[in-house]
C-alpha cells in the first residue's frame, strides 16, 4: 500500500507518564509484528496536561494513537489501538 | 527478549509517594489521610477483595512513604497527619528498612511441582524416567509425586508432553538469593532480617506488594523546606533513568531546592583508582582472587552468609562513600542525600554514619512528578562534583572491573574478569566454594546483585538493559572497555 499515511503513536515522555510506565513503553517499536512496521510511526510527544487533569496522577502514562488519547497507557492498550486503526481485525 | 514491564503495585507506590511529597512540602499534612480515598473512591474499581482493603492498604503505604514503618505502629488510628507532623521531630525508620504489610500477604502456596489435571496417565511416563529421585508413580492413570522425596528440580515439567506438571513458584522466597524468607503460621510471609542482604530482590517479586520499604523522601524534603543546605549524591545509575541529558536532571534537582549536585560517579572514579592499586598489592603477596566491594547487598551477604570469603573483599570504600567524605569536607554544614536505585545502601549509609539520607531513584522520579518539573523545559547545568565516564559506568554489570583495570599502576598485568551479574542462591553456593578453595576462574570478582548492574536495581525506573544502553552511548571518545 504504497504512499499510505502511516499511523502515528505518540508515546508521552513527559515526567509523570514516563515515572508511570512510557520508561517501559518506549521501546514498542521493536516489539510491533514485522507487518506493522512500515505502516506504524513511534514517537515521543511533549507533556500537553493531560496528567495534571482529574486530580489522578495515576491516568499517566498516555499514549496518542492515531489521534487518539489512551490514558492508563500499558502494552495491550496500545497494540489494540494500532490493530483497530490498522483496520485488522485479530 | 523479555517485554518490559511496570506492575500496577510499582504504579500505585509511585503515585503514593507523589502525593505524600506534595502534601509535605505545602505542608498541608491533613491531604495525605485523604490518599486512600482519592486513590480508592467509593464505587469504583478496586483490586483486593474490597474497596476498604484497599484503602487500609494504600494507608500503609502511606506510612512507609513518610518514612516510617508498618511493624512499628501503636496506634491503629493514629492518623497520617500524625505521622507526617513525625517528621518534623522524628528521624526516619532505621534499619531494617524493609516494613511488611501481612494483610496484604496472599500466603501463597509453598514453591513445589505440582501434577495437574491435563495429565493423561501416558504410556511414555517421560516424567517417572527423569525423576532422579523417583518421586513419581503413575497411579489410577494420573502421576503423582510424592512431596517428601521430591526435590523441586523440575525436569519432570520440562519432559511432560501435555505441559501437566507445573512449578509452582512462591514469588518472594524463590527471589531471595539467600533463604531469608519464612512463612509464619497462617502462611504470610515473614523476613529473617539476620539474614536478609537488603538487595530488596523481594520487594518487586511480590505481586501482592506486601513487602515494602521505609523511605525517606519525606524528611528530605522537610529539610529542604526548613532551609538547610542538601547536597545531591547522584549514583550514575540515575542518569539512565530518565529521557533527558543529565545536565537538564542536575537543573532539575536545584530547582527542587538541592544547594549542590555531586557526581557519584567521581567517588566511582576514587573507588577504581585506590582498588586498582588494592589489586595490584594484593597479587604481589600472593592473593589467588580478590572481589569488588561497591556492591552494599553483596558486602551483606558476605558478612551475614559467607564470612569465608571476606579475606578476598576489597577493603576499598564505596562510590558513595567517598562522595559523602568529599561532600561533608567541603561543606561540613550540609546534608547529603544519596539518590540511586538501590535499597541497600540505605543499610550502607547507615552503617556508616552517612550519607544523612538515602533516596531512591523511584522517589526522586515521585518528587518531579509531585513538582510537575518536564526535564526538557530545563537549561541543562553543570554539576559542582563531576566523574569521568569511567565512575560512570559503575552502574553497569561490567563497569567497575572496566574501570579497576583502566586505572591500573603502570607495569601491573591486566587482571581477568569473572561477572557475577545478579546475584542467586547458584552462585551465592558457587562464591562459597571460591572462597573454600581460595580459587577462582579470575583475579576479580566483580559482584552486582542485581541482574545488569545497579541500572537493574529494585528501585529502578526504565528497564535495566534501556539505562544501560543510554548510559554506554554517552561513552567519551577514547573509552576503554
Amino acid at each position: 500500500m504504497a504512499g499510505e499515511e502511516p499511523i502515528v503513536v505518540e508515546i508521552c515522555m513527559g515526567t509523570t507518564c514516563y515515572v508511570m510506565g512510557s520508561a517501559q513503553l518506549a521501546g514498542i517499536a521493536e516489539r510491533l509484528p514485522e507487518a506493522w512496521r512500515p505502516r506504524v510511526s513511534v514517537k515521543g510527544m511533549r507533556c500537553e496536561g493531560s496528567c495534571q487533569q482529574e486530580d489522578r496522577l495515576g491516568r499517566a502514562p498516555f499514549v496518542r494513537v492515531a489521534g487518539k488519547l489512551i490514558a492508563e497507557a500499558d502494552e495491550g492498550k496500545v497494540l489494540s489501538a494500532i490493530r483497530e486503526a490498522l483496520g485488522e481485525t485479530r | 527478549m523479555a517485554i518490559p514491564m511496570i506492575s500496577e503495585a510499582d504504579r500505585l507506590r509511585r503515585e503514593v509517594l507523589a502525593y505524600v511529597i506534595k502534601a509535605v512540602k505545602a505542608g498541608t499534612y491533613e491531604d495525605i489521610d485523604r490518599i486512600p480515598i482519592k486513590m480508592r473512591p467509593k464505587g469504583k474499581p478496586f483490586s483486593r477483595c474490597c474497596i476498604y482493603k484497599d484503602r487500609a492498604a494504600l494507608r500503609y503505604r502511606c506510612m512507609s512513604a513518610l518514612g516510617f514503618r508498618v511493624e512499628d505502629e501503636t496506634d491503629e488510628l493514629k492518623t497520617l497527619k500524625s505521622y507526617a507532623e513525625d517528621t518534623e521531630t522524628h528521624p526516619p525508620a532505621s534499619d531494617p528498612f524493609l516494613t511488611i504489610f501481612p494483610d496484604a500477604c496472599s500466603a501463597c502456596m509453598e514453591s513445589q511441582i505440582m501434577v495437574t489435571n491435563m495429565c493423561r496417565g501416558c504410556l511414555a511416563r517421560p516424567c517417572t524416567n527423569i525423576c532422579p529421585r523417583h518421586a513419581i508413580q503413575v497411579r489410577n492413570g494420573r502421576a503423582m509425586i510424592a512431596h517428601d522425596l521430591c526435590v523441586n528440580c523440575g525436569k519432570c515439567a520440562e519432559v511432560c508432553r501435555y505441559h501437566a506438571i507445573i512449578q509452582v513458584p512462591l514469588a518472594c522466597a524463590d527471589a531471595c538469593p539467600v533463604g531469608a524468607i519464612g512463612k509464619t503460621d497462617d502462611g504470610r510471609v515473614t523476613v529473617d532480617h539476620e539474614k536478609c542482604i537488603r538487595c530488596g530482590k523481594c520487594i518487586k517479586a511480590c505481586p501482592f506488594a506486601a513487602i515494602m520499604q521505609s523511605n525517606q523522601v519525606a524528611h528530605v524534603v522537610r529539610a529542604i523546606a526548613k532551609g538547610k543546605p542538601v547536597i545531591a549524591l547522584v549514583a550514575p545509575a540515575i542518569n539512565g533513568f530518565f529521557p533527558t541529558e543529565p545536565g537538564k536532571l542536575y537543573a532539575a534537582l536545584k530547582q527542587i531546592g538541592f544547594a549542590e549536585v555531586h557526581e557519584v560517579a567521581k567517588g566511582g572514579d576514587d573507588t577504581a583508582i585506590h582498588e586498582a592499586a588494592e589489586w595490584a598489592e594484593r597479587k604481589a603477596h600472593g592473593a589467588p582472587f580478590m572481589t569488588t566491594s561497591c556492591c552494599p547487598a553483596w558486602i551483606e551477604c558476605v558478612e551475614r552468609h559467607l564470612p569465608e570469603m571476606k579475606p578476598y573483599v576489597s577493603d576499598t570504600p564505596t562510590p558513595m562513600g567517598y562522595a559523602e567524605m568529599r561532600a561533608k569536607k567541603a561543606r561540613p554544614d550540609a546534608l547529603t542525600v544519596f539518590i540511586g536505585p538501590c535499597m541497600a545502601k540505605r543499610t550502607e549509609a547507615h552503617k556508616h554514619g552517612g550519607p544523612d539520607y538515602v533516596i531512591t531513584a523511584e522517589e526522586l522520579g515521585a518528587w518531579l512528578m509531585a513538582e510537575n518539573i518536564q526535564l526538557d523545559d530545563l537549561q541543562p547545568i553543570a554539576p559542582e562534583v563531576a566523574g569521568t565516564h569511567y565512575g560512570a559506568e559503575f552502574a553497569v554489570s561490567g563497569g567497575v572491573a572496566n574501570a579497576v583495570a583502566h586505572y591500573l599502576p603502570e607495569g601491573t598485568p591486566k587482571p581477568t574478569v569473572f561477572k557475577i551479574n545478579g546475584l542467586n542462591k547458584k552462585n551465592v553456593a558457587l562464591l562459597r566454594v571460591f572462597a573454600k578453595t581460595k580459587k577462582a576462574p579470575a583475579d576479580i570478582i566483580e559482584v552486582m546483585v542485581c541482574p545488569g548492574g545497579c541500572v537493574g536495581g529494585p528501585c529502578a525506573i526504565a528497564p535495566a538493559e534501556d539505562a544501560a544502553k543510554v548510559i554506554q552511548k554517552r561513552r567519551p571518545e577514547g573509552f576503554e572497555a
